[in-house]
C-alpha cells in the first residue's frame, strides 16, 4: 500500500493521484477526477485485480503471450508473465476510485456466442523472475499431461489474491493443467517467500460475489 | 309362546336392527375398501407428481407460469383417478366428463386467442427467445423487454414508450435479440475525399480501435476501401465490442474517428457536383448597380 500524504503526488504507470490540503486529484488514461478529503484523512492506494476500469464488464483476464510455448507431454515447467493490475484509491478505507496504470484492452475467448469477454494483457515469458517494469508478476506452473503449443491462458480475476513483495506487485501461483483441455487454478500460495498479502475486500465497495477459481477449455476455443 | 319362537323372534329383530344399520353386505364393503384405497392412492400420486414438478420444473419457470400448470396437472390426476376410482359403485362419472369437455370445447373456441396466447407464452418460456431486461427487436419495435405474463410480452421502446404484444404475435415473430452473444459488431461507412491519404485514413481508424478499451482485440477490427463514390472514397471500418456497450462505444467511436481525421488532416467531404461548360457563356460581373467587366469562359 501506497499512503498519498498531504502536498504528496504518486505516480505508478499512467495512474498519477496528487493531494492537497482539501482535495485527492485522480488522473489515469480514462479519467480525471477530484474528491473532497479532509486533511486528516488517511489516503492510501492498494493494488487490486484489474477489473473496474473502465467498466467491470468482464471476471476474467487473457494473459496473452508474445511467443506461444511447446508444452510437452510429462515435462512440467514454471515461468514467469507479467499482468496488470488496478489501484483502489481509499480515503480512510472507502474506496474513491479504482485506477489503472496500464492500457486496458479487451479481447474475446472463445465463440461469439457462448464465449467470454475477457480483459486483455500481452506479455513476455519469461524463466527467470524479471525485475523490470511496473506490472504485476505471475508465476505459470504447468502440470503437462500432454503436448500442446499454448499461446495464452485465461485467469478468473474474481479471486485473485494480491501480493506485494519489495514493491512489486504479485498474484497467487497459478497451475495450469494441460490435457485434452486446459484447466488453469489458482493456488492458495505466495508466489516468493515473504510476499505479504494484500486485503481486497474493500470497505464499502467492491465485495467479490462470485467466487470461481478455475477456468477451463478445449483446444481449438 | 315357546321358548323356540322366543329365539326365531329375537333372531328375527337382531337381523332387522343389523341390517338397519349395516346394510351392505360383505362384498359391497370390500368394493367401499377398494374405492377409498384407490381414491387414497390416487391422491397420493398427484401429491409426488407435484413434488417431483416442484423438484424439477418449479425453478425453470416463472412463478406466474408454474402455479397455473401445477395446480391443472394436481386437479386432472385427481379428477381421473377419482372417476376411475367410484365406477366399481356404478358410479358412472363419463356423461359428467363428456359435458365438461363439450362445455371446455365450448369455451376454447371461445377464448381461442387467450388460449392461444396463453400456450404461447408458455412455449416462450420453455424456448426462451427472449429475457427480463434483454435489448430486442419484434418485428419493427425494438427496446428492452420490461414483463413477460402468461399471455403478453411488455417492451419499453428506446424512447420509453411501453408496447404490449400478445404472446402468439409474439411467438410467430421475428426476433432479435442484441445480447444472446457475448459480442456483437459495429460497422461504419465513412467517405474521405479523393485528395486524402487512403492509408493516413486507415491508420488513423485503426489507432482509434486500438486505442479504445472496449474494442475487441479479437476478433480483430478491420479497415478496407469499399467503394468509390460519386464524391467519396467509401471506407468500411468494422469492429467488435462486448454487446451490452454496443452503443455507447458506437457513439463514442464516431466522435474519436472525426478528430482523429482532423489531426492527421483527412477530409470528409460533402457531396459536390464537376459541372463542365462546353460552350463560351458570358457572365456579368456587377458592382454598385453597375456593369463593370464582362467575362467569357
Amino acid at each position: 500500500m501506497i499512503e498519498v500524504s498531504v502536498g504528496g503526488k504518486v505516480s505508478v504507470g499512467e495512474a498519477e493521484v496528487s493531494r492537497d490540503s482539501e482535495r485527492v486529484y485522480v488522473k489515469d488514461r480514462y479519467q480525471e477526477a477530484s474528491y473532497i478529503v479532509s486533511k486528516e484523512s488517511r489516503v492510501v492506494l492498494k493494488p487490486t485485480p484489474p477489473l473496474n476500469v473502465p467498466l467491470r464488464i468482464t471476471e476474467y483476464l487473457l494473459l496473452q503471450f508474445q511467443e506461444p510455448i511447446l508444452i510437452n507431454k510429462n515435462k512440467n515447467m514454471n515461468f514467469w508473465v507479467k499482468a496488470p493490475y488496478e489501484l483502489a484509491v481509499l480515503a480512510d478505507d472507502t474506496v474513491l476510485t479504482y485506477l489503472t496504470p496500464f492500457k486496458v484492452k479487451h479481447t474475446l475467448h472463445g465463440e461469439i456466442i457462448g464465449g467470454t469477454i475477457c480483459r486483455y494483457f500481452l506479455t513476455s515469458t519469461y524463466f527467470r523472475r524479471p525485475s523490470k517494469g511496473s506490472e504485476a508478476l505471475v508465476r505459470i506452473s504447468i502440470i503437462a499431461r500432454n503436448t500442446a503449443l499454448m499461446d495464452g491462458i485465461v485467469l478468473p480475476l474474481s479471486n485473485v489474491k494480491i501480493y506485494v513483495s519489495n514493491g512489486r506487485v504479485f498474484y497467487n501461483v497459478v497451475r495450469v493443467t494441460v490435457n485434452k483441455g486446459v484447466k488453469v487454478e489458482l493456488l492458495n500460495e505466495a508466489p516468493v517467500p515473504g510476499a505479504t498479502a494484500i486485503d481486497t475486500s474493500l470497505g464499502n465497495v467492491g465485495k467479490f460475489r462470485s467466487y470461481s477459481e478455475s477456468y477451463s477449455w478445449l483446444w481449438g476455443w | 309362546m315357546s321358548e323356540e319362537n322366543i329365539t326365531t323372534t329375537i333372531n328375527a329383530i337382531l337381523h332387522e336392527v343389523t341390517d338397519a344399520i349395516f346394510p351392505w353386505s360383505y362384498s359391497e364393503v370390500l368394493k367401499i375398501l377398494g374405492v377409498a384405497a384407490a381414491v387414497a392412492l390416487t391422491v397420493v400420486i398427484a401429491l409426488g407428481i407435484r413434488l417431483i414438478m416442484r423438484r424439477l420444473v418449479r425453478n425453470r419457470l416463472p412463478r406466474h407460469i408454474y402455479i397455473p400448470i401445477e395446480r391443472l396437472v394436481f386437479y386432472s390426476i385427481i379428477a381421473i383417478g377419482v372417476t376411475a376410482a367410484l365406477s366399481p359403485l356404478g358410479i358412472n362419472l363419463t356423461g359428467l366428463l363428456v359435458a365438461g369437455g363439450v362445455a371446455g370445447i365450448v369455451v376454447g373456441f371461445a377464448a381461442q386467442t387467450v388460449v392461444a396466447n396463453a400456450l404461447s407464452g408458455i412455449f416462450l418460456h420453455i424456448d426462451r427467445p427472449l429475457k427480463l431486461g434483454d435489448p430486442v427487436q419484434v418485428e419493427n419495435i425494438s427496446g428492452h423487454v420490461i414483463d413477460i405474463s402468461i399471455f403478453s410480452t411488455r417492451i419499453k421502446t428506446w424512447d420509453g414508450n411501453i408496447v404490449r404484444i400478445p404472446n402468439d404475435k409474439l411467438f410467430s415473430s421475428l426476433i432479435t435479440n442484441y445480447t444472446a452473444s457475448v459480442a456483437r459488431r459495429i460497422e461504419f461507412k465513412i467517405g474521405i475525399s479523393y485528395s486524402s491519404d487512403i492509408s493516413k485514413a486507415k491508420e488513423a481508424i485503426l489507432k482509434v480501435f486500438n486505442d479504445h478499451p472496449l474494442v475487441l482485440v479479437n476478433p480483430p477490427p478491420e479497415v478496407f476501401v469499399e467503394d468509390f463514390g460519386d464524391s467519396a472514397i467509401v471506407l468500411a471500418a468494422r469492429c467488435w465490442v462486448p454487446a451490452p456497450l454496443w452503443f455507447a462505444t458506437k457513439k463514442e467511436l464516431l466522435e474519436l474517428i472525426k478528430k482523429a481525421f482532423d489531426e492527421v488532416g483527412v477530409e470528409i467531404p460533402f457531396p459536390q457536383l464537376d459541372l463542365h461548360v462546353k460552350e463560351g457563356v458570358k457572365i456579368v460581373i456587377k458592382r454598385e448597380n453597375k456593369e463593370v467587366a464582362q467575362v467569357t469562359s
